[in-house]
């Protein structure tokens, strides 16, 4: 293992190995830790991504409608609930989603995972009571934002000549205020992806999926500190790179941003 | 005044109050076992039930009011005591300094809070007082950057340059005119993290990382309810609306404090 090597020499090893996607072998299972990352990974990234798509699905509608009803019961309404979906923490929403789901009416699994094995819709189930847990707290935070961002551009020139030319309010609600004030709402998706990774951790315990954060607990109680290490760097790269995606994302919401760097 | 200003205050009051009164007061001992009552449904005896050993569940979220609160506040006093002082560094001294301190926090906003707090107790050991750390580590940058922000814009205002003028420099002007006029905004950065404490608490706790027991904690309650959950399931509902409702009221305390603090926002 070359513990007779200095450490920083054993550090910049362990850095090119990793970066030649050597990620080492586990001390507990014996395999080596990208086998074990790419079966878990399997579970958390689908989980991920399905919860990222609920929570933009939810919370743009919502967020958009609050906004044009700004000031009205149902817009107060809307206001009200996503301020207690603040507060919830998402591992009770998911323990309340299991009792109404699983508890009383049965209609999906309380816990564990049924594998691709049996079908894309048989993991898809399992899957959906997590993914609505890690969702509906995020959906709340950025249907606020796509609320408070469409209201900005509601109040905008160009929304007012669109008016004036004879759209209706819907169309320059939809092809006008919208489309631009998806900027702070894509950043606040960004910002989330690295909240979502922590809350998948806690949430695959809930539910006992196997994936990355349920292998995250049990590598650090077996103190298999190599899997522990590997997957902090993984994460943390990972929201690295959203981040990035994200400012590229940007250039292709916004095409003034575009030609800044160009000109 | 506002009424989301209002219903945070009367929460936030109503948690503090909870936690102090059960100092010295619970309806029974929060760890007392009572074996032949146990999975009790609410009765008159025991207002919410009892747990799996027969403890009294109002009493335990009474004190577990007191051990959330304890951590995220002590959370809370590590990030602002050692961010506000970086971040003003930052903002004063301008240059290499604030390159050095901005980019130790984009570093540290690259690890997700949770997960490294879930690391940091699972190696340092789990408990309340590794738990509180871990939380206040990630209080660090957000309390540096709410400030440095703060303080740049109060930095370029005349009465600085005025301060200057009469010869008071560094940290006499971060003390006596920055701090002052940035109290505000780091008020209400205070009780967003007090909240986000709470909700962080109650993750490291459900997991096993945080307040060990018999020590009784709201995140352990909901993890131990998880395994009675076909025969017990409103063991699982109260814990989880008590840190609910506290997050809440945390939440619209800070909303309302900035609405009220900041001019700008009034009438919006």
């Amino acid at each position: 293992m070359g513990f007779d090597q200095p450490p920083f020499w054993r550090y910049l090893a362990w850095v090119g190995r990793f970066a030649l996607g050597d990620l080492g072998t586990s001390y507990t299972y014996s395999v080596p830790v990208s086998e074990l990352i790419g079966e878990r990974a399997g579970v958390s990234i689908p989980l991920a991504l399905m919860a990222i798509t609920l929570s933009t699905a939810i919370a743009i509608p919502v967020g958009v409608a609050a906004a044009a009803w700004r000031g009205r019961p149902a817009d107060a309404g809307i206001m009200g609930v996503t301020q207690i979906g603040v507060a919830m923490p998402n591992f009770w929403l998911g323990i309340l989603l299991v009792l109404l789901f699983s508890v009383r009416l049965a209609w999906f699994p309380a816990s564990g995972f049924a594998g691709w094995g049996g079908g894309v819709l048989q993991g898809l189930r399992s899957l959906l009571l997590p993914a609505l847990a890690l969702a509906l707290p995020q959906a709340a935070i950025l249907s606020r934002v796509t609320r408070s961002a469409v209201l900005e551009t509601l109040g905008e020139d160009y929304v007012r000549t669109a008016r004036a030319k004879g759209l209706g309010p819907a169309a320059a609600l939809w092809r006008h205020a919208v489309p631009n004030a998806l900027i702070p709402v894509v950043t606040i998706l960004g910002l989330q992806f690295s909240f979502l990774l922590a809350g998948t951790v806690i949430i695959e315990n809930v539910f006992t999926l196997p994936g990355l954060g349920r292998l995250m607990f049990q590598a650090i109680a077996q103190r298999d500190l190599i899997v522990v290490q590997d997957l902090v760097v993984l994460l943390a790269g990972s929201v690295i790179v959203v981040n990035f995606a994200v400012d590229l994302l940007y250039a292709a919401l916004d095409p003034r941003l575009r030609h800044r760097g160009a000109a | 005044m506002k009424p989301s200003l209002a219903i945070g205050a009367t929460l936030t009051g109503l948690l503090i109050g909870v936690a102090l009164l059960s100092l010295v007061w619970t309806p029974y001992s929060p760890t007392a076992i009572d074996i032949l009552h146990k999975l009790a449904p609410p009765n008159a005896a025991h207002w919410l039930g009892s747990d799996s050993l027969g403890r009294d569940v109002l009493s335990m979220i009474m004190a577990g009011a007191r051990n959330s609160i304890a951590v995220s506040v002590i959370a809370v006093a590590v990030g602002a005591g050692i961010g506000i002082p970086l971040g003003c560094l930052a903002a004063s001294r301008g240059g290499w300094v604030d390159q050095a301190v901005m980019r130790t926090t984009d570093l540290a906003f690259a690890f997700p809070a949770l997960l490294t707090a879930v690391m940091i107790t699972a190696l340092a050991g789990p408990g309340a007082t590794n738990a509180m750390l871990a939380i206040g580590i990630f209080n660090i940058p957000v309390f540096t950057r709410v400030a440095r922000g703060a303080a740049l814009s109060v930095l370029q205002r005349d009465f600085v340059m005025a301060a200057r003028a009469v010869g008071k420099t560094g940290w006499a002007i971060v003390t006596g005119d920055v701090l002052p006029n940035i109290a505000a905004v780091l008020l209400v950065q205070m009780t967003i993290q007090f909240a986000l404490g709470i909700i962080a608490d109650a993750g490291l706790s459900y997991v096993g990382l945080g307040t060990q027991p018999p020590a009784p904690s709201w995140g352990r309650m909901l993890n131990d309810a998880q395994t009675y959950i076909f025969r017990a399931p409103l063991l699982a509902v109260f814990p989880g609306a008590a840190i609910t409702l506290a997050v809440l009221g945390l939440n619209l305390l800070g909303d309302g404090l900035r609405d009220r603090l900041d001019p700008r926002l009034r009438g919006r």
